[in-house]
């Protein structure tokens, strides 16, 4: 505040100096004979421009920037007040192109940029087996493999594994699954997390027979138990068994994905020397300095070693080294980029937009300017002014693109991997600020420079003499240049929705091998460890019959069945075999199968088709030969594609019974909706040969009349009859499983598709405005030639063949650059080629008939010239 | 119609002072005591026979530069002539005292190279 007082001082001094100075000027030249008023004058004259000298006194002073500045502010909000429809059709475009760009860059943000919340997490890396040779590229790697690598290896400072699990978690409250891993003693020193109460594992503590201790996770310690501190050293029940609460681990800590519970991993020596079962997540550290790629040689050649040494269960099985955050990440990346690449677009055409309209706006304010420039205004100042309004308006955009910004978010939370939601969701933070603030004023550069230069450059003479027609020369010709590069983006958009579009409806129309409507799921894990209530056999099976004779009482139900995996939820779970009658397998090569045990109504229950023989029945008990019903993909593998009811098959392992045909069902898809099915083998629950250990089922299908979630209470209660601690999870509708496996392309089409309307929206208003305003300008042309007796008809065809010699250019322009665009997102597309014709085509015409909308109204406009007023006009 | 840009002031003798001089002249002006602006300008005008004129536009700036500077001081005081008019005052501070000289040496050295390039002759 006290330069402003020191300011008002010195501003006061100066012009009473000049008035002083300038009175004596006048007193001497009435001394030398002029009258008064003479005298008065021809001071002033002498003078000069006193304001103008004021302000180059000023400008001594050191404030004028700021106060020129604000001066400019001023002007240009005296300026939009003037002109309200000007600045909603310049801030509404750039408000949603900001707000749009700040929201996906959050989502950039919190997916690949935020930190992991790991110490160094940038030398965290996760290795996998490469399994390949049975269609697993990264595969879950075996105990022994595992301890062969952490021996032979020299990039990793160390390497911790995991086993990811469920656990029922009862007493303190209802029952609850929870996700939970057996992990290594080393898993978080390697991470570099420790407790925030109490202690990590010891080494002892990771041994059999150790006792029993866990450590649980923040949310799991806030929501159950109360965030209570005591905890530690308290027991808790966990499958039926007391656990010792060790500690509790700090927030956002939920690793793997959602696990709220980590116990000693504790193998013992001969789970350790197994090389057959794969169920380990492996971790490690890179040694400073080692890159990924150095690993990934190490590691290849360990796997080499292995494959000599033990042939017979690593012939053909590699090694895989994957930085951290790209394995939690995952095939998000794209979908990202993608809808970043849009959003972008879309700002670009916006700005493209504006700065055609503020072209526009220049050449009719040219009077204006030249009237400034011939009143003292430099350049500078000129361009300095212009400059003042765009930012000006994209200041304005960026605070209305906040709103925008904030209403998006929520729906993109679900471009957010699972993996990384605990502790990484896109909000309005200080880094969104600060990328707003960049864009808005890149933005307010990019549509504001090209305005500024052409009026600075204006001819000003010839503008005061024309009173302000054509003055600005050059600007109809950027204008045009504005308007194809629109029309191209637009048509890299729509190129892009309409790909992404029909990869969707490819994805939602993709023969499932099942019928997901009118389907409730749920998930009953039951424990199966070897101190557990269900570690029997019959206990388990007597749990299944338990519960389904319960549902398939409730009103409404149609059919019910259990299984190992409900499709989409695992694409693991899988079982070497041996065909009877087939020759041995050289080492390397397997067979294996997705291996599920199922009830009986199973397949009504999810709507599989029986393509041969029959489903199982209640009397193929424990004591009935073991049956077994396979896939398609299944009978092409191994028999040729023949009816294979009747024939048999065992599991690898040398003492495994044989095992009878009885039917055979279509492929579903397990791995993901774009993945064709593999080959199956379903086991009868109540058959312990297939219904083991991993294998035992878990996941609930109910088909039901009606909307399946009215089912829920009932199925519940159904649960608890049998076993009131047993925990429920995933309670939804099988169209909801589905609908989350196409969520980040369902986001991304739904937002690239808005977008390209948007955008197919701003450049047709812009040709629109373009020739709207080239119609205006050359009305007396117009006039003369219909004077001279050119036909309505044909003027309006000339305007109407100059747009769409604009809209052709753009989208020549446009089609190529798409055509590199698009081969760029192709892990994108699925059903759809990059260069799908259909697609191409659509694009084409639909810009095609906007851009004839947007030349017929101006042409219409000129055809409808009246020659006398238009003449008359000027 | 194209238009030849010629003020009827500017047709006359007058030079246009070299950047930099005009402070230098106004140090120089006040060495003889406390003046105003008009009088400073008109000093400079009339020792110099009106070749030099002092435009308005420069004379203040220059003079409220060499205030900030703290090369000159200001003061508003009643004219001797007639006591009911207050003017602003400046006088040479000690500081423009010293920046005079050294302006003076610098302008001395620089016209004399530009005579030594000018006239080569006459050097000898």
């Amino acid at each position: 505040m006290r330069w402003f007082w020191q300011r008002k001082q010195l501003d006061e001094d100066l012009q009473r100096e000049l008035r002083a100075d300038l009175e004596l000027e006048a007193a001497e030249r009435q001394e030398s004979g002029m009258s008064p008023e003479e005298a008065r004058f021809a001071a002033l004259r002498a003078f000069g421009n006193t304001t103008l000298v004021e302000e180059d006194v000023r400008a001594g002073w050191g404030w004028a920037t700021v106060e020129r500045w604000m001066q400019d502010v001023r002007f240009a909000l005296r300026t939009f007040r003037k002109s309200p429809g000007f600045v909603a059709f310049a801030i509404i475009p750039l408000a949603l192109g900001l707000g749009a760009n700040a929201a996906i860059f959050s989502v950039v943000d919190s997916v690949l940029l935020r930190s992991l919340p790991f110490r160094d997490a940038g030398r965290l890396v996760e290795v996998w087996e490469d399994s390949s040779r049975i269609g697993f590229p990264r595969d879950t790697p075996a105990p022994a493999n595992f301890n062969d690598w952490k021996q032979r290896n020299r990039v990793f400072e160390d390497m911790a594994a995991l086993k990811g699990d469920l656990y029922a978690l009862t007493g303190d409250g209802p029952p609850q699954q929870v996700e939970g891993s057996p992990v290594t003693a080393n898993l978080f020193p390697l991470l570099g997390v420790s407790p925030i109460l109490g202690r990590g594992f010891t080494e002892a503590e990771d041994q059999p027979g150790a006792a029993r201790v866990v450590l649980i996770g923040y949310s799991l310690w806030q929501q159950r138990f109360g965030a209570d501190a005591s905890i530690v050293g308290r027991a808790i029940w966990l499958n039926n068994q007391k656990y010792q609460v060790l500690g509790v681990m700090p927030r956002g800590i939920a690793f793997p994905e959602q696990s709220q519970i980590w116990l000693p991993l504790a193998l013992s020596s001969q789970q350790m020397a197994s090389r057959r079962s794969h169920y380990l997540q492996v971790f490690a550290r890179l040694k400073p300095g080692v890159s990924i790629a150095d690993a990934q040689r190490e590691m290849s050649g360990v796997a080499a070693q292995l494959a000599h040494e033990y042939p017979v269960t690593n012939t053909n099985l590699g090694a895989v080294v994957v930085g951290l955050r790209d394995q939690l990440v995952g095939d998000i990346k794209m979908a990202l980029w993608a809808v970043a690449a849009g959003v972008g677009c879309v700002l670009l055409i916006a700005c493209a937009n504006l700065a055609g309209l503020l072209l526009a706006r220049a050449a009719g304010r040219g009077r204006e300017f030249a009237v400034r420039a011939a009143l003292g205004a430099g350049r500078a100042r000129l361009i300095g002014h212009t400059l003042v309004e765009s930012l000006l308006l994209s200041t304005i955009g960026g605070v209305l693109g906040l709103g925008v910004a904030a209403f998006i978010l929520p729906f993109l939370r679900r471009l957010v991997p699972n993996a990384l939601s605990t502790w990484s969701e896109p909000r309005i933070d200080l880094p969104l600020f600060g990328f707003l603030l960049l864009i808005s004023v890149v933005a307010a550069i990019l549509f504001g420079a090209l305005p500024a230069l052409v009026l600075s450059r204006a001819d000003l003479s010839n503008a005061l003499q024309q009173g302000g027609r054509a003055a600005i020369g050059g600007s109809t010709r950027m204008r045009k240049m504005l308007i194809v590069s629109e029309v191209a983006l637009a048509v890299v958009l729509l190129v892009g929705a309409g790909l992404l579009t029909k990869t969707l409806w490819a994805l939602a129309h993709v023969p499932m091998g099942f019928n997901p409507e009118g389907v409730m799921t749920l998930r009953t894990s039951l424990p199966v460890s070897s101190d557990s209530l269900y570690r029997n056999f019959t206990a388990r099976s007597d749990f299944y019959r338990g519960v389904l004779d319960r549902v398939e009482t409730i009103p409404g139900v149609i059919s019910a069945g259990y299984t190992t995996f409900l499709p989409l939820t695992n694409e693991g779970g899988t079982s070497g075999f041996l065909i009877e009658g087939a020759p041995p397998l050289p080492p390397g090569q397997f067979n294996e199968a997705n291996h599920r045990s199922v009830s009986a109504g199973y397949f009504e229950a999810i709507g599989m088709r029986l393509r041969s023989g029959r489903y199982f029945r209640d009397s193929d008990g424990p004591d009935a030969p073991t049956v077994v019903i396979v896939n398609e993909a299944m009978v092409r593998q191994n028999w040729g594609g023949q009816d294979p009811v009747g024939r048999r098959f065992k599991f690898s392992q040398p003492e495994a019974p044989w095992m009878t045909v009885i039917g055979v069902v279509d492929d579903v898809r397990q791995a993901g909706l774009e993945v064709n099915g593999r080959a199956e083998m379903y086991f009868h629950y109540k058959q312990p040969v297939g219904s083991y250990g991993y294998f035992t089922p878990r996941d609930l299908a109910v088909r039901v009349k009606g909307d399946p979630l009215s089912y829920t209470k009932a199925l519940e209660a159904a649960v608890w009859e049998v076993d009131r601690t047993q925990p429920i999870a995933d309670v939804m509708p099988m169209q909801q499983l589905i609908a989350g496996k196409l969520a980040s392309r369902d986001i991304a089409v739904k937002l690239i598709g808005a977008f390209a309307g948007l955008a197919l929206l701003l450049a047709a208003l812009g040709l629109y405005g373009l020739l709207a305003y080239a119609v205006l300008q050359r009305r007396r042309e117009i006039g003369v030639r219909m004077a001279l007796g050119a036909r309505p008809s044909q003027v309006s065809t000339d305007i109407l063949r100059e747009g769409l010699h604009l809209v052709g250019s753009g989208l020549v322009l446009g089609i190529a650059t798409s055509w590199f665009v698009m081969r760029a997102l192709k892990t994108l597309l699925f059903g759809v080629d990059s260069t799908d014709g259909w697609v191409l085509a659509g694009s084409v015409l639909v810009l095609l008939a906007v851009g004839l909308i947007a030349s017929y109204l101006p042409a219409n406009r000129a055809a409808g010239i009246d020659p006398m007023t238009a003449l008359r006009y000027e | 119609m194209a238009t030849e840009t010629m003020t009827p002031d500017e047709s006359s003798e007058r030079i246009q002072l070299l950047q930099g001089t005009l402070d230098m002249l106004i140090l120089r002006t006040l060495l003889f005591g406390p003046a105003h602006g008009h009088q400073i300008a008109k000093h400079i005008q009339r020792t110099t026979e009106e070749l030099l004129q002092v435009e308005h536009g420069s004379l203040y700036p220059a003079l409220h530069r060499l205030e900030r500077k703290k090369w000159i001081a200001a003061k508003w005081e009643p004219a001797a002539k007639d006591l009911k008019r207050e003017f602003k005052y400046y006088r040479l501070t000690p500081a423009g005292r010293k920046q005079l000289v050294a302006e003076e040496s610098k302008w001395k050295k620089l016209t004399g190279a530009v005579a030594r390039i000018m006239w080569p002759a006459e050097e000898g």
